[in-house]
């Protein structure tokens, strides 16, 4: 029943947030091309399923389809960046201003919907989104769009590193000030009683379409940072599994929390990594191993981590009594 | 009926063939206790259903401040001055009493799109002061859902009343609840009355909650207004005692 409660940002927070984003500035430093390239994706990846768990954990839906979004900011910058002569830095509005308009389409139906059927319609219009990615010739057909070229500044994995982390520490810091809003906590709301929101005088369907469409356009910011990061988009990323994987990633770090997220693309990335390098039954071991995560933490990893001090607490008075 | 304060007329609802509300006419006047008496199922929330805006009606027009508010949205309808409180309990049970009544200010005060300030510095003294007034201070930050069942109820009354009703419908608001806890419960709900210049529209189905605390009673049976008048004639009225044969004990 306490979980609520650790939602709201203590002073306390904000000064783990400022340790964070040192010690992950400091990485590059330390010379390794591998753990700089693998926190570039941890973190994309994490602000992908963020921008899922501001409807998932925050606001009680089950959106399936955010790969459409996700899609939607990669193909934009691929396009702008190889159609048109653009600058970079209006590249990197109007992205995801495009993945925040597919959501305010999509978004009218699904907003409306509850449940199950949220969770249907959002990964059947995600399935639509696939298909005409593939089947309309500027989108590249099956093998997506490659050599995606970016600015010279970016052009080190460093440099798109640290760019990368700047850009998500600004958007983790503009969902925290919105989940402590008005907003935010009507939003959380929403998902414990929207009835009673209703009865209280705010517009819960306005509400959930807006909530939507911010995280379409986040979502849409995460899709743009892949593509500058490995300069390709390909199909797959619209496909509804992908899709799955942000959920996933969001009950395995903990949708109860607001960095929960972050962290289960950490632990999903480089598990992924380690098994691959360890069998070729990856996969197999993969699944087993979320599975087991799930079963035994089932408020995800950082729920667990919440549980730690008090757990170490009764166990210190059983050894000492 | 322009200067009636609220009015219904003729209002109808049926569910699959079953009449809730059947042609049912009635009115409040402004600064009255107002009571609904009727025995389980006699279509008493569905009447603050049909009020509130969460369902629609077949027939009828509900006139509110000189003002035709039939089918409404229920969001418009709170901005027009009528809030409730639900017979079962209806509030976040996760969230704190004072997160609790802070949704409804935020709804009140239009707030639910404002997105770059923290909504905890909003309306904190007005926050503190209901809390006060539904007797719920020592409980401010205890989560809803742990709260006694006595003090939930009272959470319901002071969610309702941080809309600033000009009319409040509470729909029995002592149901479930022990004796000591109704008393306790009325009184908050006169005082309330009393300090924040609203007009109360009550149901219950206990005859002696009614009738130790309204002006004017309607008495409802099987969705159709059977009677109504002051306390003294409805105790006195036979066919109520009838329609409660069944009832008493
Ligand atoms: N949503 C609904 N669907 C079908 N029947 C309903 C619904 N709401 C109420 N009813 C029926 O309408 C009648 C009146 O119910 P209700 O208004 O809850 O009575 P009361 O509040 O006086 O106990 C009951 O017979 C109930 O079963
Ligand atoms: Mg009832």
């Amino acid at each position: 029943m306490d979980k609520i409660r650790n939602l709201q940002a203590g002073a306390r927070e904000w000064v783990w947030y400022v340790i964070a984003f040192v010690i992950l500035m400091i990485v590059p430093f330390s010379g390794s091309i591998f753990w700089t390239n693998l926190l570039t994706e941890i973190l994309i990846m994490g602000l992908a399923a963020m921008s899922v768990n501001l409807l998932l954990g925050f606001g009680g839906s089950l959106p399936f389809g955010h790969a459409a979004f996700f899609a939607s900011g990669a193909y934009a910058t691929a396009l702008l960046i190889k159609e048109t002569n653009l600058p970079f830095v209006a590249v990197l509005i109007i992205a995801p201003v495009m993945a925040a308009v597919v959501g305010a389409i999509l978004g009218i139906i699904i907003t409306r919907l509850y449940e199950f059927y949220y969770a249907i319609v959002s990964a059947a219009s995600c399935m639509v989104l696939w298909t005409l990615i593939r089947k309309v010739p500027i989108f590249g057909g099956d093998t997506g769009i490659t050599g995606v070229e970016i600015p010279e500044i970016l052009s080190s994995i460093d440099a798109m590193y640290i760019f990368t982390i700047i850009i998500v520490f600004i958007v983790l810091i503009f969902t925290k000030i919105l989940l402590n809003s008005p907003f935010g906590w009507i939003q959380q709301a929403i998902r414990e009683n929207p009835n009673r929101v209703t009865c209280t005088g705010s517009n819960v369907l306005r509400h959930r379409y807006i909530a939507f469409i911010i995280s379409s356009f986040i979502c849409g910011i995460a899709g743009m940072l892949f593509v500058l990061h490995t300069q390709s988009t390909f199909p797959s990323y619209a496909h509804w599994v992908k899709s799955g994987d942000f959920v996933m990633i969001c009950i395995l770090g903990g949708v109860n929390t607001f960095i929960g997220p972050m962290i289960g693309a950490a632990a999903l990335i480089i598990l992924q990594t380690y098994i691959t390098s360890l069998t070729e039954h990856w996969l197999l071991f993969l699944g087993i191993s979320i599975c087991l995560l799930v079963i035994f933490m089932p408020s995800g990893i950082m729920g667990l981590a919440g549980h730690l001090p008090s757990k170490i607490q009764s166990l210190y008075r059983k050894i000492r009594s | 009926m322009g200067d009636t304060f609220f009015e219904i007329i003729g209002l109808e609802k049926s569910f699959r063939g079953l009449k809730a509300t059947n042609n049912v006419s009635l009115s409040i006047k402004k600064g009255e206790v107002c009571s609904i008496i009727g025995p389980n199922g006699a279509g008493k929330t569905t009447l603050f259903n049909l009020i509130t805006g969460l369902i629609k009606p077949d027939a009828g027009k509900i006139y509110f401040m000189g003002k035709d508010i039939t089918g409404h949205s229920p969001v418009d309808i709170v901005h027009a001055g009528i809030a409730r409180s639900f017979q079962i309990v209806n509030n976040f049970p996760r969230f704190t009493v004072y997160d609790n009544i802070m949704i409804a200010a935020l709804g009140y005060k239009k707030l639910a799109m404002k997105m770059f300030t923290p909504a905890k510095g909003i309306a904190k003294n007005e926050i503190m002061e209901l809390i006060d007034r539904i007797g719920l201070a020592k409980e401010a930050h205890s989560l809803a859902g742990e709260l006694s069942h006595g003090d939930q109820k009272r959470l319901e009354v002071g969610i309702a009343l941080a809309s600033h009703p000009s009319l409040l419908l509470l729909d029995e608001p002592t149901a479930g609840m022990s004796s000591d806890e109704k008393g306790g419960i009325l009184e908050t709900i006169k005082r309330v009355m009393k300090e924040s210049d609203c007009t109360v529209f009550l149901c219950e189905h206990d005859m002696k909650v009614i009738f130790s605390v309204s002006d004017t009673i309607w008495v409802l049976h099987n969705g159709a207004v059977v009677t109504s008048g002051t306390v003294d004639e409805i105790r006195n009225n036979s066919l109520v005692k009838e329609i409660y044969l069944g009832e008493a004990e």
